[in-house]
């Protein structure tokens, strides 16, 4: 059976570099379409784009306001052994439709860009054994007017007898 | 002589006629109007502007299209005034019940003519402007038409009900905006809760020239009561403030210490810094310097302070997850004004 310890912590690392990141709070809060004309948003934890990113599985209603969302699902992939599980984070990448398309291309796709950079780095990963990996990503429809990326990552991270070892 | 011989002697309009209709009509019209007015078909109404907790005027109206077989029509009627009273979003109180002049009054030069619909509820909320608990009548319908007014969710359903609420509109009724949370419920043991989603203040406003009139369209669907910040016997959401963390002062005799956490939130996030700012004022509010004051705490590994300069306080929380949900209070005394204050924030993850 694997502890979710590590996947508890996979998602606020993940949330953390985000909002530390200034291109992603920029991509997530601005309106405009310009990105050189965005504002700098705040970063940090008091960020604006705070409430934009979740930590677990959530796709906007069709009534909620327009808005850019970057939300996580993670799930336990395989665990042969007790020491060492394959676990997965998938990002899923949200955007208003009316707010997608900017001059220098799809807000989804620089947000799974910038996701990518912070994820998807050989040598130095944010978490796991390893390094972390990327199996295939896809654009995909949520709710009626938004649309975006689903990317799937994965690492390996200790199961629960891990722990014993130590 | 008799009475009615007086009457026709006191009359102010001409005795003799001119012959040409339109005279008839400028001499005769309004007071014609007037004497129906008197009769038994008028009724004594009291006409609130855009809100009830004003004084009104007292008007004599005539009410008519009272009676109906379709529901719809019952919650309507027409009102007849002398021109210049009626206004689109003013209250009208009339046999008891609150009314709410909905379309935009008109006149045909002898009288006045406007559409009421009934508000059918009231909702109180906390005002935006002066802080204190308001009370408007409003007239709803039901919008979810012939769903459930459920929604499937993964784990839950959870109520989706519809409504238009129309509501006068005014400088503190135009400052609700998305999100706003009210109860509208009979139900006062456990009443449901609406969110604003969806404001108009234009479908029905009544023109430029007309700035101050009209009426604001708000859809809203169906929230969670939520009992530990909406009070049901007061009948107003979010009444009970969030039980933030905070700071607590107590004043020395001629000076006052402010301690402000420069976030507001009094929340501090692993690894990241916070400024607390430190003041002093006296009995007239004005700013003392120079700062005087020693610290108290003993935030453990919990976060250290960084810096402590000209009253502004810098604390990082430590990078680790393990003090999460933990509170670090720190207090701040002057041994010179007698005065002190204390800060409770809480450790919270990204």
């Amino acid at each position: 059976m694997p502890h979710f310890a590590s996947m508890i912590q996979q998602k606020i690392l993940l949330r953390k570099k985000l909002l530390q990141n200034q291109a992603v709070v920029n991509l997530l809060c601005n309106v405009g379409n310009n990105v050189e004309e965005f504002e700098n948003v705040a970063t940090g934890s008091k960020s604006p784009a705070s409430s934009l990113i979740k930590i677990h599985f959530y796709v906007p209603g069709t009534q909620t306001d327009d808005k850019n969302f970057i939300t996580m699902r993670s799930r336990v992939i395989y665990a042969d052994t007790n020491v060492i599980k394959e676990t997965g984070v998938t990002v899923y990448i949200i955007c208003n439709e009316h707010q997608i398309d900017l001059l220098q291309g799809s807000r989804a796709d620089l947000l799974a860009d910038e996701v990518d950079r912070i994820l998807n780095n050989g040598d130095d990963p944010l978490f796991g054994f390893g390094g972390i990996e990327i199996g295939y990503a896809e654009e995909v429809q949520f709710n009626e007017g938004y649309s975006g990326w689903e990317i799937p990552y994965t690492t390996h991270e200790p199961n629960r007898r891990a722990d014993l070892l130590c | 002589m008799s009475e009615e011989s007086k009457k026709w002697y006191r009359m102010t309009r001409p005795l003799f006629n001119s012959g040409y209709e339109d005279d008839e009509f400028w001499a005769f019209g309004r007071d014609g109007f007037q004497e129906q007015l008197d009769t038994a078909i008028g009724s004594d109404v009291l006409i609130y502007d855009k809100r009830i907790y004003v004084e009104p005027q007292k008007v004599r109206v005539i009410i008519q299209q009272k009676t109906s077989d379709v529901y719809n029509s019952t919650v309507n009627r027409q009102i007849l005034s002398n021109i210049g009273i009626l206004k689109c979003g003013q209250y009208v109180k009339y046999d008891g019940g609150i009314w709410m002049v909905s379309s935009f009054p008109d006149n045909n030069r002898i009288y006045e003519k406007a559409v009421l619909w009934k508000c059918k509820h009231s909702i109180h909320f906390i005002s935006p402007l002066t802080g204190k608990i308001v009370e408007y009548p409003v007239f709803s319908e039901n919008s979810t038409q012939y769903g459930t007014g459920e929604a499937e969710k993964t784990n839950i359903n959870v109520g989706e009900d519809q409504h238009l609420i129309y509501i006068p509109y005014n400088e503190e009724t135009i400052m609700l905006d998305d999100r706003f949370r009210f109860l509208m419920d009979k139900n006062l043991g456990h009443p449901t809760a609406y969110r604003i989603t969806r404001v108009d203040p234009v479908s029905y406003a009544v023109g430029d020239e007309f700035w101050n009139d009209g009426l604001i369209q708000w859809a809203v669907l169906e929230d969670q009561f939520n009992t530990a910040s909406d009070n049901a016997e007061l009948m107003v959401a979010d009444y009970y403030p969030k039980d933030d963390s905070g700071s607590e002062e107590t004043p020395g005799s001629d000076v006052g210490m402010v301690i402000r956490d420069t976030d507001g939130d009094f929340k501090l996030a692993i690894g990241e810094t916070k400024k607390i700012q430190v003041q002093f004022t006296d009995t007239w509010g004005r700013h003392l310097q120079p700062l005087s004051y020693r610290l108290e705490y003993d935030f453990g590994d919990a976060a250290v302070v960084e810096s402590d300069q000209d009253g502004v306080i810098v604390i990082r929380a430590s990078e680790s997850a393990e003090y999460v949900g933990r509170y670090i209070e720190m207090r701040v005394v002057s041994d010179e004004y007698g005065c002190e204050a204390t800060i409770k924030i809480l450790i919270v993850n990204w």
